[in-house]
């Protein structure tokens, strides 16, 4: 069996939202007058928990990620987030997957902050970076027709920042800063791992491939997330290199229990609250203007078809087990669908295992959460069970972790 | 609001939306009309106002109509009479029964307002 790590992600929804029908979008305009603050401080510190159970039961990371004004996850700001579990544990690897560059109006602020929490927890931090879903430029006005250019900008000014002593000048298209000076100075050298998640879209599946960085498909079905992880091959290869496991990551939510119908009984409402409602997005909020390419548009449209994806809200619970959005079943069946993933797709990273989802109770989360670590990850380790921070394996998309990437063709000479 | 509102507030004459209706579901259409958006987001994303307009319009020194619909449910009928007020001179002429798409509701409306206000400043000059 190939070894899988395994990542504890929950996107901290506020699940308390009227029926779908009585609203256009969870995202943007669903009024946050739905949001109490009290039943809001009992659901953080619930999900937090969960987080730092992760590193208790022996998950390889916990992650955190970054949404706007919306009830399907409730970090707007990851960073605080990660700082708070970076406190309550000591071990654990802590992916922010991922700070969105473009919302921000000057990335350094993203350095800075990315530097201490890499600084304060010795070094546990994965930093990915996102675009920020196509909601987030309604959210925050951000302009989606910059977004990628913004990007890549803000990505390789915080590159510089981190890997280049200060103070230096930037003088860019979209920013333009005298003194790049970051104090502190990431923990990690020569950066923290990069991770990119991803919707599929071939600009980024080639950016990441020739970077090396880790590329993560984001609740996509087995289908599409092949398809995705082909292109990301023959991008590798066209930089003379083959992909390691650990740079082909997927988030696929899983829920484990004694038997398929325990598991089927008891996630079946939460994972249907997670498409139908947290997911009930319409087109144009998805796709404002200029956030995709017409070139990105037209292959989007055609692998839609292709594969017949449908939209999250239209999709059928006996579909989203069917595809593989989700993987949900008894420890044999969940270990079974997982090894599609690593002996067939040759992934080495999952995102979401044991994850909370709309609104599953803690009692669930727990079990589940549990009932993976102990019955499903042996499977995929060596004998122990042991994590990876516990036998010294590199954390994915460090200089370490590709140090074993088979190269194609001999480096050319300096 | 939604693509469907959108179009529902463009107009109130519905006799000639037909030349304007295409069909979303093709993948060239599709992707030729999110390039068209993706344009007037370059443009008009972020600040969606000009705080400098109104300034620069007090320069328009050439003579000036300004054609506005009856009732335009999508911007309203004030900007019309802002650009009248600020341009020295200006005239407005306001198409009778047409809402935002001015043109494609009322084309020959629209044609003959521009034709006399031509004609109207050949004859002055």
């Amino acid at each position: 069996m190939k070894e899988l790590q395994f990542f504890h992600f929950g996107l901290m929804p506020y699940p308390h939202i009227p029926p779908p029908e009585e609203y256009e979008s969870t995202w943007v305009t669903l009024s946050n007058k739905h949001y109490d603050p009290v039943e809001g401080h009992r659901l953080y510190n619930e999900y937090l928990d969960q987080s730092v159970l992760a590193e208790k039961l022996g998950y390889d990371g916990t992650c955190v990620n970054e949404h706007h004004q919306n009830a399907y996850g409730t970090m707007p700001d990851p960073n605080v987030m990660a700082s708070h579990i970076v406190a309550r544990t000591e071990k654990i690897r802590v992916g922010i997957i991922g700070n969105a560059l473009p919302l921000h109006e000057n990335p350094l602020r993203v350095a800075e902050s990315v530097a201490m929490l890499d600084v304060m927890s010795g070094g546990r931090i994965i930093s990915g970076f996102v675009r920020g879903t196509g909601m987030e430029y309604h959210s925050l006005r951000a302009n989606p027709a910059h977004s990628r250019e913004r990007f890549w900008e803000a990505h390789d000014l915080i590159m510089k920042a981190w890997t280049e002593d200060g103070p230096f000048e930037w003088r860019g298209k979209h920013f333009d800063i005298p003194y790049v000076n970051p104090w502190p100075k990431p923990y990690q050298q020569p950066h923290p791992p990069i991770w990119l998640p991803g919707q599929g879209s071939m600009e980024t599946i080639s950016e990441a491939a020739k970077r090396r960085y880790p590329f993560m498909m984001v609740f996509a079905p087995l289908a599409f997330t092949k398809f995705n992880y082909d292109m990301y091959r023959r991008a590798a290869e066209e930089e003379g290199y083959e992909p390691a496991p650990e740079q082909l990551a997927f988030c696929t939510g899983t829920y484990v229990a004694e038997t398929d119908e325990i598991a089927h009984r008891e996630a079946k409402e939460h994972i249907m609250w997670l498409f139908h409602r947290g997911l009930k997005v319409p087109d144009y909020h998805f796709f404002p203007p200029g956030y995709t390419s017409g070139k990105s548009l037209r292959g989007m449209l055609i692998g839609k078809e292709k594969f017949n994806i449908k939209d999250h809200v239209d999709l059928t619970y006996e579909e989203l087990i069917d595809q593989q959005y989700v993987i949900v079943g008894s420890p044999e069946t969940v270990v079974e669908k997982l090894s599609v993933y690593t002996e067939e797709l040759g992934a080495g990273i999952l995102v979401g295992a044991g994850m909370q989802v709309g609104d599953m109770p803690n009692w669930k989360v727990v079990k589940n959460m549990t009932l993976f670590a102990e019955e499903v990850m042996p499977h995929f380790r060596p004998p122990g069970n042991k994590p990876a921070w516990e036998r010294g394996v590199p954390v994915p998309g460090s200089p370490e972790s590709l140090a074993g990437t088979t190269r194609l063709e001999p480096a050319p000479a300096a | 609001m939604e693509p469907e509102q959108i179009f529902m507030t463009l107009f109130n004459d519905f006799a000639n939306v037909g030349e304007v209706i295409v069909d979303p579901n093709d993948i060239d259409v599709a992707v030729h009309m999110y390039e068209e958006a993706s344009t007037v987001a370059k443009l008009a994303w972020n600040p969606r106002y000009d705080r400098k307009l109104p300034r620069r319009l007090r320069r328009v020194s050439c003579p000036t109509l300004i054609v506005g619909a009856e009732n335009d449910r999508l911007l309203g009928d004030e900007p019309c009479d802002r650009y009248t007020d600020l341009i020295a001179g200006a005239t407005l002429t306001r198409i009778p029964g047409t809402g935002h798409a001015i043109c494609i509701e009322q084309p020959e409306a629209a044609a003959q307002a521009i034709l006399d206000f031509q004609v109207g400043v050949g004859r002055s000059q």
